[in-house]
């Protein structure tokens, strides 16, 4: 079982065609010129569950104000990778959801979907389904969801579809007994992965 | 398992009241051959007694074992002598109790592999199979009403629920095809059930109460079923599903419910939350079975309370499938003034029977069969008073095209008026929020077939 950090987790995703902020490893000499600001500035290690409440990450940092957040996460987390990232703008338009992968003892890997963000375990809005999945489980799942009928609202459907397809097919083919990726901003057009946890099998 | 020529109850009692003796009295009306092993007996309640099913000089089927838990092993030692293929084993006294129990349990799981008998519990009620008169029970008929024939069949792994399930089969008169309660699933389990009910021409509708799943088979299996037949099931014991040993944020929230209820809807089974949604669903597929399949999740409220409809109203706004219908203009003409024309139709506190009908056979009419209709009734208002018997045959009349579903509650001459309606196969139900929900799931599954029958939403 290898626990992988929201970068290596990133550049797995990434690699499988799945769309992730643009990012930079801090250190001495990383160009920061084609980074677009405000950023977030994240500490990404295999130890930290849960940034949020961690205090892991600092969002809308200003060029000015990087480097010190920089020294503070570095200092909080010795360990840690930290790494600077673009913020992607959300709006009206678009939705943060949470997509999960689990392993479970009699169904094997499933699928999860449902709200994201800070409360996704407090509101508990999920739904899930065995892995693989088809289109129709994929709508189901929506329709599960109270954050299902936003998805409709704002026309996201086809891209969730897509997504929920696309992330079943990755588990289903590559070694991975958990993922969380939450959240991932959905619009009628894209899919982002703005946090992510993998554990692969070994 | 179904269809045994023989039955011998092991551990049968003279003492009225015992679990040994009921079940007997249960055979009593078995299509089939009955024998009764005790060594203390010749004979009870008229059926010949024997010390050992070897004994017996005949071929025995299946046996019902309702002995203390450390005299099963050796009794099915026994039955495994004679030749015998199927146990129901009734004891308790097994893996519900602890590590004695479960030791118990191993070893006559271990004693049926060795000789070929396929074992149901143990603690459980058994079997039954209306057809050839086969109840394995201990609950005393005239404290258990018995269903009729139907096409209903049950699987549960308690015992408690059965009964439940059973006597609402019974009184409602909606039938049994066939019942299996396997307890502790030492053997049997619901793979073998729903594999089994797969190819049963009179199985329907398999209805479920499930605590756990541990055969992972079982989900191919009820796909199959659920293609051309229909399962509901109710899930007991909603804790934590056994997940991977890691826990990220996921793998936390994976409650076993959650899970259970996306996995088993995956894989064509309707999921409901409670023992009543249970019944209600079941009463929708088992009255509509063909009609249902051609739902397209619209719905016309016809109603002579208003109230009751805005409850209605609100289930569907906060349904996952189901939304009103719009209602065909033309219809004014048919209607009294006093009628509201849109949807929830309101025929207001003046509406007759007469009313009723018209309206009935309006939309039923005007609409593609597709739309279903609830009808909303209050039978204490004055003037429809005694004027169901022409609301009845337009009902009648309109169920071959547009299913309708009534709603009613109240006191005593409500619900007596609420059995006439069903004893002349009008299905009337007490809750509208219910119902809607439970038409939500079914409505749910019926969109799951069309998928998997034309790949199309």
């Amino acid at each position: 079982m290898k626990r992988l950090g929201e970068i290596e987790s990133k550049r797995l995703l990434s690699a499988h065609g799945f769309t992730v902020p643009k990012h930079v490893v801090y250190d001495n000499h990383c160009d920061l010129s084609k980074i677009a600001f405000p950023v977030a500035v994240k500490a990404s290690s295999s130890q930290i569950m849960h940034k949020m409440r961690e205090g892991a990450i600092f969002l809308n940092v200003c060029r000015d104000d990087v480097h010190k957040a920089v020294r503070q996460l570095r200092k909080k987390f010795p360990n840690a990778t930290v790494f600077i990232e673009e913020m992607v703008q959300t709006g009206p338009k678009s939705l943060e959801c949470a997509v999960g992968v689990l392993t479970t003892k009699v169904y094997g890997k499933c699928i999860m979907f449902g709200a994201g963000g800070r409360f996704v375990e407090i509101f508990e809005d999920v739904s899930f389904r065995k892995i693989p999945i088809n289109s129709h489980d994929a709508r189901a799942m929506i329709a599960d969801t109270i954050i299902g009928g936003e998805v409709e609202r704002i026309g996201a459907t086809n891209c969730v579809v897509d997504f929920l397809l696309r992330i079943s097919d990755l588990a289903e083919h590559v070694d991975i007994i958990e993922m969380d990726l939450n959240p991932v901003i959905f619009s009628d057009k894209r899919a982002i992965v703005l946090d992510a946890k993998i554990v692969l099998d070994e | 398992m179904f269809y045994p020529k023989s039955v011998a109850v092991i551990g049968a009692s003279a003492t009225p009241r015992k679990i040994g003796h009921e079940i007997l009295k249960s055979l009593l009306k078995f299509k089939g051959r009955v024998y009764a092993v005790n060594p203390n007996y010749d004979e009870i309640l008229g059926i010949k007694c024997y010390p050992s099913v070897l004994n017996i000089p005949a071929s025995i089927d299946l046996c019902v074992i309702a002995l203390p838990a450390q005299k099963v092993p050796s009794a099915l030692v026994e039955c495994g002598k004679k030749g015998i293929r199927y146990a129901v084993i009734v004891s308790g006294g097994f893996k519900e109790i602890g590590d004695v129990g479960a030791k118990l349990e191993r070893e006559i799981t271990s004693i049926g592999k060795k000789f070929g008998i396929r074992i149901i519990g143990p603690n459980c009620i058994g079997i039954a199979n209306p057809k050839i008169g086969l109840y394995t029970f201990f609950q005393p008929e005239d404290f258990m009403e018995r269903p009729a024939e139907g096409a209903i069949s049950v699987m549960t792994q308690s015992g408690t629920v059965g009964c439940i399930i059973l006597e609402f089969l019974a009184y409602t008169g909606i039938g049994l095809a066939k019942f299996v309660s396997y307890g502790n699933k030492c053997d049997i389990d619901e793979y073998d059930v729903i594999s089994a009910l797969k190819n049963d021409n009179d199985t329907r509708i398999l209805v479920g109460y499930i605590e756990s799943f541990d055969n992972p088979n079982v989900l191919s299996a009820m796909k199959e079923f659920c293609k051309n037949k229909y399962m509901i099931v109710v899930k007991g014991g909603r804790t934590k599903e056994g997940t991977s040993a890691v826990k990220s944020h996921t793998g936390a929230l994976a409650e076993d419910y959650r899970v259970f209820r996306g996995v088993i809807k995956q894989h064509g089974g309707i999921v409901v939350d409670s023992i009543d949604e249970l019944k209600y669903s079941l009463k929708i597929v088992n009255f509509y079975y063909e009609l249902i399949e051609k739902f397209n999740g619209k719905i016309v409220i016809i109603t002579n309370g208003a109230g009751l409809s805005v409850i209605t109203v609100d289930s569907i706004a906060n349904s996952k499938y189901l939304s009103l219908a719009s209602v065909d203009k033309k219809l004014r003409s048919s209607l009294p003034e006093y009628a509201i024309l849109s949807n929830p139709l309101d025929l207001t506190g003046s509406a007759t029977g007469e009313d009723f009908a018209r309206a009935i056979m309006g939309v039923s009419e005007t609409s593609d069969g597709g739309t279903a209709i609830i009808l909303n009734m209050v039978l204490q208002d004055a003037p429809l008073g005694g004027s169901w018997q022409t609301m009845i045959s337009a009902i009648k009349q309109c169920m071959e095209k547009t299913m309708i579903l009534a709603c009613a509650d109240g006191g005593e001459f409500t619900m007596g008026v609420t059995r006439d309606f069903e004893a002349l196969g009008v299905p009337v139900f007490s809750n509208p929020v219910l119902l809607i929900s439970a038409l939500d799931k079914v409505y749910e599954n019926v969109r799951w077939k069309r998928y998997e029958k034309t790949g199309r939403d």
